[in-house]
């Protein structure tokens, strides 16, 4: 008799934000994986930038990721004439008099653990500079206040990336990047559909910010030794196609490889855990033609808590891979002779070849698919 | 213009078949076997070496070798592979390729490289696939 081990405490932590991304994302349609990479930058101790048009529930998803979280929100839409105050807090007039200026950052974004900026772009110099402050080191600087800033994650937003220089150089301390679309045709039955389920259902708080910082406590120890020589290969490769990364996000994607480790529930960092790399790049033109530059160094891709996250990054979704191959199987485990059996082979072949050619199909779909092709030649 | 192919991220649903060389004699075999009610909604068109076959998703026929192709929304009369795409703006692309092929639909295809006129499908009759079938005899 074999007994299965019992989840260790980071599992179970990361079982438990799985959790929460789900009910987080309920009913809002293709946007799992931005609730999946505000968890993985939060583990990380990183930021996410979303790029893309207004409308597309940009603040509802980090709002409800914010509630399931449970950690203190923070939320601001920034204008040119936003002041600092309005995300600071206001100067202390108590301690004006005595001649100290001292912000009171009370229920302000310095006492954030979970923040969301949008249109950050449009935030005075003042702004960006005590935010670049914020996010870098955690740490508050204005007048004589100084502050340690709780600040997991800061989510920023805006409509399209800056083209200024000094404004390019601050959405570079965003280490993801996310580009988002409108909700396709297809999927519009289910954005109807989920938007109105959504309004009514409250978001279930499923975990503690405490099991973020317990993951996030465990990714300095995660063993990168193999990660190491991939993510330099895979970056050659993206060099070799004229595609180039600071050495600042070549050297912080680590971070974000360790962490997805850890939510995938490992300590050692191998193939699977490459993919963040794809979110690294800082343009949406970028991480189109980076998709096909990796195609083989991130063919390994996968994580069981970030699902959403990886199938985006890499070309040929697992999922869809994984369902051929289930529908196949099930296909060869009924009767070759049933009424409709050689069809459904043929409907499912002809899906399988419309979404896999001869070089990018995996190994695993392409043995189904060997045996659907003899089911189909040979129907008895 | 130096451009690439590059894999589909998304590949959409087919709306076509195309089989060439050996691939097209299966190909015009399983049509064949296609019930002719089901028939009715595809449409066929051939050349020396390849058959192409256009209609809905569900009533194309399979043979192994066969590819699929299909339209893209941002270039409605350029039909490419669904799992592969050039790695340039396709209506860009489109309107250089319109240029030199009056024709309209096409299909761009990578291997070997070729464009091929849709235009002239007719529907997928016994007529049709025997007179396909004669021509490549001949």
């Amino acid at each position: 008799m074999t007994f299965s081990p019992e989840p260790s405490a980071a599992e179970q932590a990361a079982a438990r934000v799985r959790d929460a991304v789900h009910s987080a994302t309920a009913g809002l349609v293709e946007r799992e994986q931005l609730a999946e990479l505000i968890v993985l930058a939060a583990v990380a101790q990183e930021h996410l930038l979303i790029i893309g048009p207004p409308g597309t529930a940009k603040s509802a998803v980090v709002r409800r990721v914010a509630a399931a979280l449970g950690g203190r929100y923070f939320e601001y839409l920034l204008g040119r004439f936003t002041e600092p105050a309005e995300l600071f807090g206001p100067v202390d007039l108590r301690r004006l008099r005595e001649g100290v200026v001292e912000t009171d950052v009370t229920g302000m974004l310095p006492e954030a653990e979970v923040a969301f900026l949008d249109e950050v772009f449009l935030g005075s110099t003042a702004i960006l500079n005590t935010l670049l402050g914020v996010l870098n080191e955690r740490r508050f600087r204005r007048g004589h206040t100084q502050l340690d800033c709780p600040l997991r994650v800061c989510v920023g937003a805006a409509n399209a990336l800056p083209d200024d220089e000094s404004l390019a150089a601050f959405a570079d301390r965003f280490l993801l990047h996310l580009f988002v679309e409108p909700v396709p045709d297809h999927q519009l039955e289910a954005l109807l559909e989920g938007g109105w389920q959504a309004e009514r259902a409250a978001v279930e708080h499923r975990t503690e910010l405490a099991d973020i910082d317990l993951l996030s406590r465990r990714v300095p120890q995660v063993n990168m030794g193999q990660a190491r020589g991939l993510l330099a290969d895979a970056i050659r490769k993206l060099r070799s196609a004229g595609l180039s990364l600071s050495d600042r996000r070549i050297v912080k994607v680590q971070r974000l490889i360790a962490a997805a480790t850890v939510l995938a529930g490992r300590d050692s960092a191998t193939a699977a855990d490459l993919w963040p790399l794809f979110y690294v790049m800082p343009t949406r033109e970028a991480q189109a033609a980076a998709q096909d530059a990796l195609r083989d160094s991130l063919s390994m891709a996968a994580n069981p808590t970030l699902r959403a996250a990886v199938e985006h990054a890499v070309l040929q979704p697992v999922s869809r891979a994984a369902r051929l191959i289930e529908a196949a199987r099930s296909c060869l485990h009924g009767a070759a002779d049933a009424p409709g059996s050689a069809t459904i082979a043929e409907a499912l072949l002809r899906e399988i070849d419309a979404n896999f050619d001869p070089h990018s199909i995996p190994p695993e779909l392409a043995a189904e698919r060997a045996r659907l092709v003899e089911r189909v030649a040979s129907p008895t | 213009m130096k451009w690439r192919w590059r894999a589909e991220a998304d590949p959409p649903a087919p709306q076509g078949a195309i089989g060439i060389g050996a691939a097209a004699q299966g190909l015009l075999d399983a049509l064949a076997r296609v019930d002719p009610r089901g028939r009715e909604a595809l449409m066929l068109t051939a050349n020396a070496d390849a058959a192409i076959v256009t209609g809905a998703a569900d009533a194309l026929p399979w043979s192994d070798g066969v590819a699929y192709i299909a339209p893209r929304a941002e270039a409605p009369a350029l039909w490419l592979p669904t799992t592969q795409r050039p790695d340039l703006p396709l209506d860009l692309l489109l309107r250089a390729i319109a240029r030199r092929h009056r024709a309209s639909p096409l299909l761009l295809w990578p291997e070997p490289m070729q464009i091929l006129p849709l235009h002239r499908a007719l529907p997928a009759s016994d007529a049709l696939i025997a007179q396909i079938r004669a021509h490549w005899r001949s």
